[in-house]
């Protein structure tokens, strides 16, 4: 056992991880963050995707102890004081979700964009969110609650 | 068929790495001292997107004892242009680090596109040109894009260095040159020809998937014979990727171009063999196709870089 | 309901499930109890080989290792419609994969560990993996005792064969309907095994009480039918069997009935009671969780000079696997559909399930539906050319009408069934049918349009019923109760409305529980076939009233007038036209305390029930109803297009436009265009590009174990990802609704996936002149066809790669 320091949805934690641990593993098991699912385990399917210094990252593929001393948002950090962010309302309101188990990833990978990349084409943000698989939705609706979140945060100029 | 045979039961997948010891040097040095020391039972570590699968497919035989991240060290890290003579890469830069470079996009293109067209962002964010080469997979996107500039790489170990050239690296699917105590450190990529342009060119099911067949190409002078430079490479349709050696020569020759082209089509499609990826044959595609696709892409890559009119 | 505007139903209310957005959504993937012991299954490397010794000694030896078991500790058969299935194999494997012994440990870790050290003696066997293979006469048998399963009254399975089911259906004459036709079409249609790939992998957790009861957990879509067969197969009471549906990563038909729940009862049930938890990654679910049949579909099809229908001859075999699963009933509904929705006097049909020695098959959104009307609807095209007529016309010529057509099984379609015909001609408008495809910028690269309708209403028992409970609380609110499953088609959503606009009160204000557990709320039979909405709609309705019924009847003595003299409505009971006598619901709720203190009526609970209205069984020589009825609730009858683009260079088919148009109207259009535009990806991606690769022709014998699925992993098997799929839809929902129906809605989950692979191949036809009979439409599978049919069409294409110089 190894212990590292996290930033987790902007409070430090500690915690004591193993080398046969990713960092999904810390996520769910350790944290109990238990948004960030999983499915296919070989960085394929993407729906295991956190934010991780700022970056989208699939955390299957994140050793524990790798991850020491950084930082990271789950869907779980997202509410604050009991207010949901752009991007979940959007979700919501455009129905950019169905079965939910990939959602987080998405909402996430959204998160992200709103964040960084605020004047990305529909082709930018498909790109971007290509990393991720939906096998219910067909796309449309991620792709319209992004760019709703988008002009939700930074209004209609984006 | 009454022979009895005994085997080990299937575990399809499974969530965990193996047990591994882990170290994050800081310097080249250390890592070097640690990969002396433990030679075969050690593996090198940058980005992972490969690695963490193989860990958990319990792949790589023997299973490693200990796992040296060398993603810490700055050395590793830097891009360095040497105006008119090379540009050297350290191990460790990402594929994101890469596209976000103008001069490699304008100087190096195929270098620039081919690391565009890895994976996805998450992949591009964590994944390193070292680790792209030296995976060795038959399928990667970088090295043809690399060979068509000549590159080569630089390997360190406790007992000196060497450079090998990107032609001479690879041995198989996931095999090549390097020893167990060495470490590769950076890609050379000298500057390519006055006048050159290159490009690489990926087919591919879906956005994010391998190659079917990946090209690389770099034109210079492509009208006049006397200064005329075209190098083609290939991944994805051998045991390797590989620069077709015989092209450069080949286009050399005072003959219409189209007739040169067809003949390194030909020299191209005869290097198609087995076996390509892990199990020895990639199922993603049947041999015809992929012939076809060698042939289509060869001529749209150089009718691309030649007239400057992208078909396909 | 009625003529007054409605205020919640078919607006784009928001889902309930909104803690699949807020992180919290709790899935059988989540779940854990305190002292939970992990499963790790191991599979056979063998595709049919006696088992002779496991050996599990240096797997006991790891740390935290619990127990290892194998099929002999099992020793008995389950399954849905055939007791086809060992709980782990036992004598034999009948396929690679197949697990053959399940690793129990206090931790993940641990299992995995074990699970690699455990080694097994095998005597392999000849095995089969085609269709064809498995029909010879000669054929190694799957299931040598095919003869001693337990199987349903309408299963058909032949022991001594591979046949798992064969359904016959005879209709009129064929021979009479051959000779009066003037054109013949006859083509054989190849479909590949594919895979779901539903998110969540199969999970389940189960434990046994002290008292005997058997609690479960697990990620399924039909909670009742779980239980069901659980009980079934295992010999225990209901009284002792609680399943718990919590929220579903998906299904598509793969989580339909009794999946893996049987391993953790019995592990729990050998180990004290403890919880036990068995979770699957990606790649093993594609070995151990049953995939999609593959399908060999021959028909000939006769047609009269003036483009009437009169013959259709058919052999339909579904390649099952190993197990049967749903397969057996999907080879009956292929079998009894016989063809699209079009009325054909002379049909002679047989279908059906193969065992072969590959991973087991079971249901896919659909229900053979997409794979039969792939043929049918590529066969319209065929007709529609050899006769020179429109194929929209042609369709139009023989589509079903409503109270006159009767279908395959002699089904006379009720007048209210819906409108097949405007729903070909309102396809046909917004795809601009008559309206040439504009030439691409690209001159290598070539658009054309095509078409395809089609039909489908739930094959469910006639039997098939639902209920569900409505409590009214005392802030006004109702807590829904229903057994259907949520695996994220919305039909929570959709109930949810009915409630809010039948009592008037916001959405917010009601509340379906996200975990559903049999001993809490009422029984629907299965959350299957695009039936939710409309039988647990029925069902609520009927509950809502049952509710209303008892609300009216204490509103009535408070206001001393009559029940019928109530309105409900805004939350409130009132004296029609006179609105100052109104009593909110709140105060109702729990009982009305008079002013004396005098309490009348009580808790208000609503229950309801939904029968299927005259459905009934078809004759098993014949296919034909046995009486006058139905076989289906409902069908919701549709039509799709598509304006494709081929790189003749390439072979690549990007699909630019969508058209799907469905008679039915839309609870939520929000919801109703997800279905629609998650069916078409799903349906254009299986067209394009799946399928379960395996090694028939022993091309790679020495380099892959014989038999292997070859690509269980998404680098190859290939699902479109946001950069990969249409962005131009075009939906319509013509709003003629079935009279029974909850305001008139009809299901259309599976619906959205049928008109794709048919109107791509008939697009691929009308670009290429080409038609292709095989799934799926890969960039190398056109490429080879326009070598050998149309190489000029190449050459041209290849004459833009050449130098200008």
């Amino acid at each position: 056992m190894v212990r590292i320091t996290l930033t987790v949805n902007g409070e430090k934690k500690e915690v004591d991880v193993s080398i046969s641990e990713s960092l999904l593993h810390v996520l769910r098991d350790k944290l109990h963050l238990r948004s960030v699912k999983a499915n296919c385990y070989r960085g394929e399917c993407g729906i295991c995707t956190v934010i991780m210094n700022n970056r989208l990252v699939k955390s299957c593929q994140v050793l524990a102890v790798e991850a020491d001393g950084a930082e990271i948002i789950t869907v779980e950090g997202l509410t604050r004081d009991g207010k949901i962010a752009p991007i979940q309302r959007a979700f919501i309101e455009k129905f950019g979700f169905q079965c939910g188990f990939c959602t987080p990833a998405f909402v996430l990978a959204g998160h992200w964009i709103v964040n960084n990349m605020p004047k990305a084409s529909e082709d930018e943000i498909r790109e971007i969110i290509s990393g991720i698989v939906c096998r219910c939705t067909g796309y449309k609706q991620i792709v319209d609650a992004i760019k709703y979140a988008i002009m939700l945060a930074h209004g209609e100029s984006g | 068929m009454s022979s009895v045979v005994e085997s080990k039961g299937v575990v399809f997948w499974r969530e965990y790495f193996p047990k591994l010891e882990y170290f994050k040097p800081k310097t080249i040095d250390e890592a070097l001292d640690l990969l002396d020391k433990y030679g075969r039972d050690a593996r090198i570590k940058a980005g992972a997107t490969c690695l963490t699968r193989a860990l958990r497919a319990r792949k790589i035989k023997p299973i490693p004892k200990y796992l040296i991240d060398i993603t810490s060290i700055k050395e590793l890290k830097k891009i360095e242009y040497i105006d008119g003579n090379e540009l050297i890469i350290g191990a460790a830069v990402t594929h994101e680090e890469i596209i976000n470079n103008e001069l490699i996009k304008k100087k190096f293109t195929a270098l620039w596109e081919a690391s565009a067209n890895i994976g996805d962002i998450e992949t591009r964010y964590r994944g390193t040109i070292g680790g792209n080469i030296a995976n060795s997979s038959a399928q990667a996107d970088l090295p043809p894009a690399l060979m068509v500039f000549n590159a080569y790489v630089t390997l360190m170990s406790k007992e000196g260095s060497r450079k090998v050239p990107l032609t001479k690296f690879f041995l198989g699917h996931k095999k090549n040159v390097m020893k167990p105590n060495e470490l590769l450190v950076s890609v050379h990529v000298p500057e390519p020809p006055e006048g050159a342009k290159s490009s690489y060119l990926k087919f591919k099911r879906s956005i994010e998937d391998r190659a079917l067949v990946g090209i690389a190409a770099l034109v210079a002078y492509p009208r006049d014979p006397s200064k005329r430079i075209i190098r083609l490479a290939y991944t994805a349709i051998s045991k390797t990727p590989f620069l077709l050696s015989e092209a450069e020569e080949l286009f050399k020759q005072d003959k219409p171009l189209s007739k040169l082209i067809e003949e390194a089509i030909g020299i191209a499609q005869s290097k198609y063999g087995l076996p390509v990826g892990e199990r020895g044959i990639d199922l993603r595609a049947p041999k015809e196709y992929r012939l076809h696709l060698i042939r289509i892409g060869t001529k749209a890559i150089l009718k691309y870089l030649i007239e400057g009119i992208k078909v396909i | 309901m009625g003529s007054k505007e409605l205020k919640y139903i078919g607006k784009r209310i928001p889902r309930v499930d909104v803690d699949k957005v807020l992180g919290d959504a709790e899935y059988a993937y989540d779940f854990e109890l305190p002292g939970m012991l992990w499963v790790k299954l191991v599979g056979a490397p063998h595709p049919h080989a006696k088992i002779i010794k496991i050996d599990y000694s240096d797997a006991l030896k790891v740390p935290g290792v619990v127990r290892v078991f194998t099929g002999e500790d099992f020793p008995f058969k389950v399954g849905i419609y055939a007791a086809d299935r060992d709980v782990l194999a036992r004598e034999k494997t009948l396929y690679y994969g197949h697990p053959v012994a399940a690793v129990v440990a206090e931790s993940l870790e641990a299992a995995e560990e074990a699970a690699s050290k455990i080694v097994v003696e095998y005597e392999p066997l000849p095995y089969v993996l085609t269709i064809e293979d498995a029909l010879k006469d000669n054929a190694p048998l799957v299931h040598e005792n095919l003869a001693e399963y337990k199987h349903a009254p309408f299963i058909y399975p032949k022991p001594g064969t591979n046949i798992a089911h064969h359904t016959k259906l005879r209709k009129g004459n064929i021979e009479d309907g051959f000779a009066k036709a003037d054109i013949v079409v006859e083509n054989s249609y190849k479909e590949p095994m594919i895979s779901h790939y539903y998110l969540e992998p199969w999970t389940g957790i189960a434990r046994v009480k002290k008292d005997g009861t058997i609690e479960v957990w697990s990620s399924h879509q039909s909670p009742f039918a779980v239980r069901n067969l659980l009980a079934l197969s295992l010999g225990v009471p209901i009284t002792k069997l609680v399943v718990h549906h919590l929220r579903t990563g998906g299904g598509f038909g793969g989580k339909a009935g009794l999946l893996l729940e049987h391993i953790p009862v019995l592990i729990s049930m050998k180990l004290g009671g403890r919880p036990v938890k068995l979770r699957l990654t990606a790649r093993e679910n594609f070995f151990f969780m049953a995939q999609r049949a593959g399908y060999l579909i021959k028909m000939k099809t006769g047609v009269t000079a003036n483009g009437k229908l009169v013959a259709h001859y058919g052999e339909y075999y579904l390649d099952a696997g190993a197990y049967a699963d749903y397969t057996v009933n999907i080879a009956r509904a292929v079998g009894l559909t016989a063809f699209g929705p079009y009325e054909i006097p002379n049909i002679h049909v047989d279908s059906y399930a193969v065992y072969t020695n590959k991973v087991p098959t079971t249901a896919f959104r659909g229900f053979g539906m997409q794979e039969l009307f792939f043929a049918v609807e590529s066969q319209m095209d065929e007709l529609a050319h050899k006769l020179g007529m429109d194929p929209v016309e042609f369709r139009l010529k023989n589509v079903f009408v409503p109270g006159k057509s009767r279908t395959a099984i002699n089904e006379l379609l009720r007048k209210d069934a819906g409108a097949p015909a405007q729903a070909i001609k309102e396809a046909a408008k917004l795809i601009e049918w008559n309206t040439p495809s504009e030439k691409p910028r690209e001159p290598w690269k070539i658009r054309a349009k095509g078409f395809a309708a089609f039909w489908k209403g739930p094959f469910q028992p006639p039997n098939a019923t639902s209920s569900a409970i409505v409590k009214l609380n005392e802030d006004g609110g109702v807590d829904l109760l229903i057994g259907t499953g949520e695996m994220g088609q919305g039909t929570t959503t959709g109930l949810v409305q009915i409630v809010a606009e039948e009592l008037g009160i916001p959405p917010e204000k009601i509340r379906v529980a996200p975990i559903r557990s049999t001993d809490m709320v009422p029984y629907t039979w299965q959350t299957v076939g695009s039936r939710g909405l409309f039988t647990d709609g029925q069902a609520l309705v009927n509950a809502l009233n049952d509710l209303k019924r008892k609300i009216r009847a204490v509103a009535s003595k408070i206001f001393n007038v009559e029940e019928y003299e109530i309105e409900i409505g805004d939350g409130k009971a009132c004296v029609k036209g006179e609105p100052e006598k109104c009593v909110e619901l709140k105060d109702l709720a729990l009982g009305y305390m008079q002013p004396t203190g005098i309490t009348i009526g009580g808790p208000l609970i609503g229950a309801g029930a939904h029968v299927p209205e005259r459905n009934v069984l078809t004759h098993p020589e014949t296919g034909q109803i046995l009486e006058e009825g139905h076989l289906a609730p409902f069908y919701t009858f549709g039509a799709g297009a598509v304006e494709i683009e081929i790189n003749l260079l390439t072979g690549d088919i990007r699909v630019l436009k969508v058209v799907s148009v469905f008679d039915t109207p839309a609870l939520n259009p929000g919801l109703a265009e997800g279905q629609v535009i998650g069916g078409a990806v799903m349906g254009i991606n299986i067209a394009l590009r799946e399928k379960l690769l395996f090694d028939v022709k022993g091309e790679y014998k020495g380099l892959f174990p014989e038999g292997m699925l070859l690509n269980p992993c998404l680098s190859n098997y290939i699902v479109s990802r946001a950069a990969d799929v249409p962005k131009d839809f075009k939906i319509k929902f013509l709003g003629v609704g079935q009279s029974d129906a909850p305001y008139g809605a009809k299901g259309i989950g599976e619906l959205a996936m049928l008109a794709w692979p048919a109107a791509i191949a008939n697009a691929v036809y009308n670009a290429l002149k080409i038609r292709i009979t095989e799934l799926p439409l890969s960039p190398d599978k056109i490429i080879d066809e326009i070598k050998k049919k149309r190489p000029e069409l190449l050459e041209e294409a290849e004459k833009f790669l050449e130098l200008n110089l």
